[in-house]
């Protein structure tokens, strides 16, 4: 791999690091809580980091993509039921993006939402269509940087940096001023989730299928996945500052995407906001091209059936029919006219659920040194490996109670 | 043996299970009586109403300090009166008892809200009526603070 190859994938996985999840539950969580979920990210990222460099090596060195891993690790009827969780999770994520790219639409060019809607999903289907897998990576991605506007506009606010860097300290909300201990807890499990996203590993493992990694390739995974992930960390973590130096103490509750759009404007003026929103609209498209052709990587993998972006399609029909049927799927859904900010709390939390039994083949394989040889995980990622699996665990079984007890986060 | 494994068995009644709790919980939806809202949803609803209130406040500032684009005003204001909708379906209720003026105000504050966005569309271009909107709107998110905002 060409240092201008390491290079634009790195800038790509910062574009494309952010999601619709990821601007939700940070713009809220910054609303809600100030600078003191900013620990989440942190914590987040270096998960992500860990397990999506994981993904990639196992793929090079076996040759197996993630949900191949599941089959055999879980077996035919656990993986079984994990696909169609993670099926329906995906399903719900990408009914949010299409949904969400029709808003950020409708918001640059006016015009009804639905046909937004409509006009963005037609879009990113001729967009899957017509691009080569590493093109579609990087359009969406490094369009998406528009995002970076985000952090002039964190570091515009001048926000108290002294606060800033006690929010990088685990602690829990003084109770007399917060929404409450639950409420914080279930916005430190969805952006925990937003940021480790299911799809996100099956993707990037997919990915490096796709682009024909080798052993040789694997420094430059590394620095993808470190550089990269870290790089997006750090625009996560300007996103909170936005949503607490905008909405934090003021009583607005920032639940609609344009809301989380608005501080750039008023912070840098309209052409910024402009930026961001092309930004955010490259982000969510991206992200809703990674849930389709996860969703057809998964299902193809797991049944042993032909798969691949860059397959003509005569030669893998099911995989090519399955990632146009998720974006036609979520578009009809997004047309009913569900918001797609509250299917996007849906997908999250649900998603933290499946989380574990998705990441465990991963970790299991990459520790096994009969398959991995001289790549087996080093004690240090081992070890950070179990630490992590052991928190996504205890988020999965936290989630959806805190989703009931908040009322979705609204306390 | 006749019908199945240990294993099928358990499937089956497991299966069987989800089904009753899924006729369950239907029916008792289907035979819902007409019942007060819980004072919790009235916070709730409340404090939306509020959040709608100072959002729009806070964008028709931005639209009067010239900080924001036609098409992102325009959509952002559907937004928010779309919003609003859904928060005053959910008022349509009836109120907690022993706090029906509490509900009462709420609900005429979210009508004073959704009257004034309607009015938004033709005058964004005017800085000066953006800045009257704009203190219109903090009113009303004034005014559910003295009731049942929070």
């Amino acid at each position: 791999m060409k240092p201008w190859d390491v290079f634009l994938g790195i800038m790509s996985a910062i574009g494309g690091n952010v999601d619709i999840g990821q601007l939700v539950f940070t713009i809220q969580g910054g609303a809600k809580f100030g600078f003191l979920l900013l620990w989440v990210v942190i914590v987040s990222t270096v998960g992500i980091t860990i397990y999506a460099e994981m993904s990639g090596r196992v793929a090079v060195v076996c040759g197996k993509p993630a949900f191949d891993l599941v089959r055999e690790c879980l077996g035919p009827r656990m993986g079984m039921a994990l696909l169609v969780a993670s099926t329906l999770v995906n399903i719900l994520t990408c009914t949010a993006e299409v949904g969400g790219m029709g808003v950020v639409l409708q918001l640059l060019f006016g015009g009804e939402q639905q046909l937004m809607m409509a006009a963005g999903a037609l879009a990113l289907l001729a967009a899957i269509a017509l691009l080569k897998f590493d093109s579609l990576d990087r359009l969406f991605g490094i369009l998406g940087l528009g995002l970076v506007i985000y952090v002039l506009a964190a570091v515009k606010g001048e926000p108290d940096w002294s606060q800033v860097a006690l929010g990088l300290v685990p602690r829990l909300p003084d109770p007399s001023m917060m929404p409450g201990l639950a409420v914080y807890a279930y916005f430190a499990v969805g952006l925990f989730s937003a940021i480790l996203m299911p799809y996100e590993v099956d993707f990037y493992s997919s990915g490096a299928i796709e682009e024909k990694w080798t052993i040789k390739d694997l420094p430059a995974n590394f620095t993808n996945g470190v550089v990269g992930f870290a790089l997006g960390g750090i625009l996560t973590v300007a996103l909170i500052i936005v949503g607490a130096e905008a909405y934090f103490g003021t009583g607005v509750d920032p639940h609609l995407l344009g809301t989380t759009a608005m501080p750039v404007g008023t912070l840098l003026g309209h052409q910024a906001l402009v930026v961001a929103l092309i930004g955010m609209f490259f982000a969510i498209a991206g992200a809703a091209a990674e849930t389709a052709l996860s969703n057809a990587y998964t299902i193809t993998q797991f049944f042993r059936r032909p798969w691949g972006k860059d397959r003509k399609w005569r030669e893998a029909p099911l995989f090519h029919g399955l990632w146009g049927a998720s974006i036609a799927l979520g578009l009809v859904i997004a047309l009913t006219g569900v918001k797609p900010l509250d299917v996007v709390q849906y997908s999250v939390i649900f998603a933290v659920v499946v989380l574990p039994f998705s990441y465990y083949p991963i970790l299991r394989v990459a520790n096994d040194p009969r398959l991995m040889g001289a790549h087996v995980n080093k004690p240090l990622i081992k070890w950070a490996g179990w630490v992590f699996l052991a928190l996504i665990a205890a988020a999965a079984i936290a989630a959806v109670p805190l989703m009931i007890v908040t009322h979705n986060g609204e306390g | 043996m006749k019908g199945g494994t240990p294993r099928a068995v358990a499937w089956k009644v497991a299966g069987w299970l989800v089904v009753a709790a899924c006729a369950a919980t239907l029916y008792e939806h289907a035979s819902r009586v007409p019942e007060p809202m819980e004072p919790d949803e009235l916070a709730r609803a409340a404090r939306k109403v509020k959040s709608d209130a100072l959002e729009a406040s806070a964008l028709a500032r931005a639209l009067a300090a010239g900080q924001l684009t036609a098409h992102f005003a325009r959509g952002q204001h559907e937004e928010l009166t779309s919003d609003l909708g859904d928060v005053r379906k959910q008022l349509e209720q009836p109120a907690p008892v022993g706090r029906e003026a509490e509900a009462q105000r709420v609900r005429d504050s979210a009508e004073r809200l959704d009257d004034i966005l309607q009015g938004v569309g033709p005058r964004i271009a005017d800085a000066q009526a953006m800045s009257h909107i704009a203190a219109e709107e903090a009113a009303v998110a004034a005014s559910i603070d003295d009731g049942a905002g929070s």
